[in-house]
């Protein structure tokens, strides 16, 4: 291997087969079934931390656009979210820009009963669009005229980046270009651990299953984008027990 | 990610042959479709539920959906709903207290026709009916009965669709979740197949499995618990 650090997933790939001693003439090991192992680790390591991983969160800047009451985001994809921290309403001069209260969608429709009820946007609500896993935004009082706005929250990896072969930079390509050797261990390890078992070698998949949970406890204690106390009030994205 | 992407993956992780007479894909589809279901019933997934303004045209004192619904609404079940608001021009509306029936026609008053809005409403089953595609419905029964022309606004818990055609995606589940569903589907073949028998060092494949797929569905519970991070103002109450 003459990477360090894989960044691309053909790298990925070379250092899984390296990891479990595969062949990569192996028809039990081709690129697909390896490149479909990484998708699996990839995955998981998504929802391995619950507080979600610092590299995650997203900022997205948009319009609400006069008459407008909702706006829709998926959650895979460009710009999508999985979560909404916040949501900030710009004004249409750039002059200020506030804070928007989040409310239950029922404890919005009973704060704002009437749909015609027009103004600046006061609060925001979240809910499912029910058809597909999608998140609707929904504002009350309805605006006039157009309003930027800003949402903050945390968003998912998708396949398609490590779809493409040979892919765009694997960590590069997520936003914040967040580079992190532990990362690349931790997906290798959990694509390992799938690798052994789809083997039937149960004693190397629970190994590597083991060498995965020890990288994800030492990202999620170690990775962090502040330290130190800061002034904010401390508000934790998920607040139940670690698993 | 199709179904046909799906089964690949499952073959691929766990070993079955496509050429394996006892996991056909009929088979694998069927455990494919179960373990979707598994997961719907696993958890309130925030994004299975939607906001939906209908207008009442029956005349009747029950609303029955997806019946009312136009496509594509109608493709998913109905699992629960919440919320209910009523309008009786569409524009200002008015929460309405769920009630059993009973206690609904009390609150009432008994009347059984109203030009004004209802005090209360109750959910009902409604089993009769034979439509096309409608396993079961659920019917809204308000207390005074809606009157003709009036607006109902209310939040619904929907379920999964089968995944029946090789091309068809998963219709509520991100990608992450397919992972989810390979391992139970999986692990129901494996069952199947009868490997808890094979063990190996204390530890069989099976059991492997199985113990994956709760992982996948403990984390992701956790994971994708609510919408929306940090405190609101909203009183939790929750749907």
């Amino acid at each position: 291997m003459t990477f360090e650090t894989p960044t691309v997933l053909s790298e990925l790939r070379t250092a899984l087969r390296e990891r479990c001693q595969l062949d990569a003439a192996d028809p039990r090991a081709t690129d697909a079934i390896v490149t479909d192992a990484l998708n699996a680790a990839w995955h998981r390591l998504d929802v391995s931390n619950p507080h979600g991983w610092p590299w995650d969160i997203y900022e997205y800047d948009g319009t609400l656009a006069a008459g407008t009451d909702s706006a829709l985001f998926l959650l895979e994809g460009a710009d999508s979210f999985v979560s909404f921290r916040s949501v900030i309403l710009g004004d249409p001069n750039g002059q200020w820009s506030a804070p928007l209260e989040r409310l239950a969608r029922h404890e919005q429709q009973s704060r704002y009963p009437s749909d015609s009820e027009v103004g600046i946007p006061q609060t925001w609500s979240v809910n499912g669009y029910g058809l597909t896993y999608a998140a609707v935004l929904k504002f009350a009082p309805v605006p006039t005229v157009n309003y930027p706005f800003t949402v903050r929250g945390s968003r998912l990896h998708s396949d398609l980046v490590l779809a493409t072969d040979p892919g765009p930079a694997v960590l590069v390509a997520e936003p914040g270009d967040f580079r992190l050797p532990e990362y690349a261990d931790a997906l290798i390890e959990y694509a390992a651990y799938v690798m052994y078992r789809a083997r039937n070698e149960l004693a190397d998949a629970m190994a590597a299953r083991a060498t995965f949970d020890d990288e994800v406890l030492r990202l999620r204690t170690n990775v962090r984008l502040t330290a130190g106390a800061g002034v904010g009030t401390y508000q934790p994205i998920n607040p139940e027990p670690l698993p | 990610m199709t179904l046909a992407t799906i089964r690949t993956q499952l073959r691929t992780r766990f070993g079955f042959s496509p050429n394996d007479p006892l996991f056909t894909d009929d088979i694998v589809n069927r455990q494919i479709n179960l373990a979707q279901r598994k997961i719907a019933r696993a958890h309130d997934w925030w994004w299975a539920t939607s906001e939906v303004t209908v207008e009442n045209d029956t005349g009747a004192d029950v609303t029955v959906w997806p019946a009312q619904f136009s496509t594509p609404n109608d493709l998913l079940q109905v699992r629960a709903v919440s919320h209910v608001f009523c309008s009786l021009d569409g524009d200002y509306w008015l929460p309405i207290e769920r009630m059993s029936r009973a206690d609904a026609l009390a609150a009432g008053g008994g009347r059984t026709v109203s030009s004004g809005l209802p005090v209360a409403w109750a959910a009902v089953a409604l089993t009769g009916d034979a439509a096309a595609g409608h396993r079961q419905q659920v019917g809204l029964e308000f207390a005074p009965p809606l009157p003709d022309g009036a607006w109902i606004r209310f939040q619904m818990a929907v379920d999964t669709v089968d995944l029946d055609d090789d091309a068809d995606t998963p219709l509520l589940w991100p990608p992450q979740f397919v992972d989810l569903i390979v391992e139970l589907a999986g692990t129901a073949l494996m069952r199947q197949r009868k490997e808890a028998k094979v063990a190996r060092r204390g530890q069989s494949f099976l059991a492997l499995a199985a113990r994956a797929a709760q992982e996948w569905l403990r984390l992701a519970r956790i994971r994708f618990a609510k919408p929306y991070e940090g405190a609101g103002f909203s009183k939790e109450r929750g749907s």
